[in-house]
């Protein structure tokens, strides 16, 4: 379920309203850190399902916060204890501390044992240290929610207050919001139902509060591919892409940039760039596996734009920007696809001593890197994923020559209609006979092959 | 002891031009190999007159023992001046190739011809002197077997100016794809034709120049014998089999009567081998002392598909010629990559397996097949001879 994270800030709170905002978190975080220490003692070994460790908090539970006016909070402080809890039991550190207080600092300096500096550091470093403040759910009699004048100006109705401290009998307060442009799309998204407003958290920067709201895009269903297309990093551009058919043709390929932006504006920018070409392609995504393999593109002497890193962050984006568009993406093994030529499929170092060039030292075949390496990876998933079986074919004046590179087998057929039946025929024969001879890897192709509609299972690529 | 010189070359003409400004010239004179590469200035008609006659004249002069000096002097005498821009040349590259090796290499603004041995450019020290104002360039050395010496037009240095490279790849890059391609088996065909290939690719399939390769391999002269089919006479048999079995050189045999009059007189085994089958190419066989044995026409057939299909630079024929084991692709190697020459020995009894109707081969068809094979043998560099009986 993809979630999109959307941070407005609170226009120009008064004196008055920025005071009740801090406080308010600063209750929440006391409060937090009370409870968290509260539950340590009954806290079983293991973490428990998440209803068990609701349950644990109870009525009971938050009498030791009651002085703190949390009532508002009392939902969001227990999904935030659990998730903290989950973080904790997952990775078996030490007891988490989210803040401490004047008596932790006193314990620490007035405690019997000496003190180390670094706890001595993290004891200052958690001190009065505010947690962002977490509305659990977008609604209108509690928590918070989110509305827009007659005039256009949207607001925020925080709930921020117990009865007993209501503010002109009110237990909420509102907030005008500084929504821009990039707010305001969200914001009609979630008018006209795009979108749902989940939870959200309010934060405090220097004097500024923010909210952070997460809202929810349904998946579209996916739409139906008949192309794909490859996304490698680029060598005289940020990316570089090639469109590919079924059955291998490529139809397009170009380079993909954005001028004058940095940082994570670029990386959106490019991520929209390539949902777009899939789109206009009806394309399925497919993206080098940079986080667990190489793709052996940076060389001595030759600048790559994007890093790995950088690349990992648009694959990143572009993944949940493919699901909230209802394409279909895949992240494959790079490790290859500079290398390998697209004509003949000779996979050698040697191939690249032109640096941002490729010549196949088998067949002379020669492109730019970008090309080889983008068209390499948009045909990647053809073997893979369609099960069929590529088989590479060359018409010549009279005849017509089929090679199957898994088996090792190459023939020539006469150059007629029925060229291709007669080719399955032959194989089908080929196989019958040498079945015991082949590898496993061979065997389980060749077995494949064996049944009734051969000609289905076979994806005929020609070779120009 | 005597060397033999596979030589290979081929050109693609510059994009919309019907006749190539390159021309080369092979002249194999006693136990010598000359070779003239020479590009003519500018493209089309008056290039190709001024290379063709550049060649000419210096084949036939150099080979004829004439100076450098002459040939330059005969050649500025000789060729057709440009009323535009007062000059009439083809720039040329002069390769003498001597039985032993010895080497003699003259250049006139032609790229440096490469020498590969054992897969590196050797660096070659050239003597420069100056002959009609034109400055010439001369080196001797003597080559070993397995050695390459690769000469070429200046359209291969500028393979892909504005197109892929924007300079065009260079010299330097040029040898480096030479040195990074190098197989030890190529023959001096599939280096020509992989760097023609190679140029063609970074031209976009559109030479900007007339762009031309001459490869010559160094090679042990291995001759094969080829013994098809049994001859008209049976008196003849036993002299055929006894000079295939003194033969010195690579021994091969075809055809399934022709291996059992082998196996017969020879008084050895004849085993049939089923270790590759295909439903393509009948088995091949095994008779001690003979290097390959195998059926005859439909062998014969296919080893021509696969010749047919190196020749024509296809791709993936690495894959074909080297990779297979079946009758016809063992025939094909050993022509291609073993062997310098052919004599093919085709007996022109008629096959009795051959005369059911339902199986329309004739002896024609045996005969059309050798003499197809011996001319692809010939295109690619090999010597080849065909005796009759
Ligand atoms: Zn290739």
């Amino acid at each position: 379920m993809p979630y999109k994270t959307m941070q407005i800030k609170l226009l120009n709170p008064s004196k008055s309203k920025r005071d009740l905002l801090e406080d308010a978190i600063d209750r929440y975080s006391t409060a937090f850190e009370i409870l968290l220490r509260e539950i340590k003692s009954i806290l079983p070994a293991v973490l428990p399902p998440k209803t068990e460790l609701l349950k644990l908090m109870d009525k009971n539970f938050f009498k030791c916060v009651s002085n703190l006016g949390v009532e508002p909070f009392k939902d969001a402080l227990k999904i935030d204890l659990a998730r903290l809890l989950a973080v904790y039991f997952s990775k078996k550190s030490s007891y988490p501390v989210t803040r401490t207080f004047d008596e932790d600092i006193m314990a620490l300096l007035d405690g019997e044992e000496k003190i180390s500096k670094p706890k001595l550091d993290a004891a200052f470093e958690k001190y009065q240290k505010k947690r962002p403040l977490l509305f659990c759910r977008f609604d209108e009699k509690r928590d918070y929610s989110i509305f827009q004048s007659e005039k256009g100006t949207y607001f925020a109705k925080l709930y921020l207050f117990n009865r007993k401290n209501a503010q002109n009998s009110k237990r909420y307060a509102v907030f005008p919001l500084d929504a821009a442009e990039w707010q305001q799309k969200f914001l009609n998204d979630m008018k006209s139902g795009i979108c749902t407003p989940k939870s959200a958290e309010l934060i405090q920067k220097k004097d500024e509060f923010y909210l952070n709201i997460r809202f929810w895009y349904p998946a579209l269903p996916k739409h139906h591919f008949s192309a794909y297309i490859g996304i490698v990093r680029g060598i005289n551009s940020d990316l570089y892409y090639a469109v590919s058919l079924k059955s291998g043709e490529i139809i397009s390929t170009g380079s993909i940039n954005v001028n004058n932006i940095y940082g994570l504006n670029k990386f959106h920018s490019l991520s929209n760039e390539i949902i777009r070409l899939a789109k206009e392609n009806k394309a399925y995504i497919i993206m080098e596996n940079l986080s667990t393999s190489n793709d052996n593109l940076k060389m001595k002497g030759l600048k790559v734009p994007l890093s790995v890193g950088d690349y990992n962050k648009i694959a990143f984006l572009v993944s949940y920007k493919a699901e909230l568009a209802g394409l279909e993406i895949a992240f494959v093994s790079a490790n290859s696809i500079f290398y390998r030529c697209t004509r003949c499929g000779n996979f050698k170092r040697a191939n690249r001593f032109l640096k941002d060039k490729f010549i196949c030292t088998m067949c002379g075949h020669s492109d730019n890197l970008e090309e080889i390496g983008s068209s390499n990876l948009a045909k990647t998933l053809i073997t893979y994923k369609n099960n069929k079986i590529p088989v590479y074919y060359k018409a010549e004046e009279n005849s017509i020559v089929f090679r199957l590179d898994i088996l090792d087998y190459e023939v020539v057929c006469a150059k007629s209609l029925s060229a291709a039946n007669e080719f399955c025929e032959r194989l089908k024969n080929h196989i019958a006979l040498n079945i015991n001879n082949f590898s496993k890897h061979q065997q389980f192709t060749a077995k494949k092959l064996l049944g009734e509609n051969a000609f289905s299972k076979i994806n005929f690529i020609e070779i120009k | 002891m005597n060397l033999y010189i596979e030589t290979s070359w081929g050109s693609v003409n510059k994009y919309g031009e019907e006749l190539c400004g390159d021309k080369v010239e092979i002249l194999k004179k006693g136990e010598d190999t000359f070779i003239v590469l020479a590009d003519g200035l500018g493209s089309g008609v008056k290039a190709n007159i001024l290379a063709s006659l550049t060649s000419k004249i210096a084949i036939t002069m150099l080979s004829e023992g004439a100076g450098v000096q002459d040939v330059i002097e005969t050649m500025a005498s000789t060729l057709p001046v440009c009323k535009e821009r007062q000059i009439a040349y083809s720039t040329f590259s002069f390769i003498h190739i001597k039985h032993n090796g010895e080497t003699h290499l003259v250049e006139f603004d032609n790229p440096d011809t490469v020498i590969l041995r054992d897969g590196k450019a050797l660096f070659l020290p050239r003597e420069e002197y100056v002959v009609s104002g034109k400055k010439i360039r001369e080196t001797h050395i003597t080559l070993k077997p397995n050695d390459f010496c690769i000469t070429f037009s200046d359209g291969v240095v500028h393979a892909g100016v504005g197109k892929l490279l924007n300079l065009g790849w260079e010299h330097k890059n040029v040898v480096e794809y030479i040195e990074k391609s190098y197989r030890k088996e190529s023959t001096a065909f599939y280096v020509q034709n992989l760097l023609l290939q190679a140029c063609k690719s970074l031209y976009m399939d559109a030479p900007g120049d007339d762009t031309t390769v001459a490869v010559c391999k160094i090679r042990t002269p291995d001759i094969a014998y080829v013994m098809v089919g049994p001859p008209l006479s049976a008196e003849d048999d036993e002299k055929i089999v006894n000079a295939l079995i003194n033969f010195n050189g690579t021994k091969i045999v075809c055809g399934g009567t022709t291996s059992q009059i082998v196996s017969r007189i020879s008084k050895r085994e004849l085993q049939i081998m089923l270790n590759y089958i295909s439903p393509d190419v009948p088995p091949i066989g095994r008779i001690e002392g003979i290097d390959l044995v195998t059926e005859g026409v439909i062998t014969l057939g296919k080893c021509y598909d696969i010749l047919k299909r190196y020749e024509s630079g296809s791709i993936g024929r690495d894959n074909m010629l080297n990779s297979k084991k079946d009758g016809a692709s063992q025939l094909a190697q050993m022509l291609i990559n073993k062997c310098t020459g052919a004599k093919f020995v085709v007996g022109r009894a008629i096959n009795p397996a051959h005369q059911n109707p339902d199986l329309p081969i004739s002896l024609n068809l045996k005969l059309r097949l050798v003499s197809d094979i011996a001319e692809c043998l010939k295109r690619l560099g090999k010597t080849v001879e065909i005796e009759f009986y």
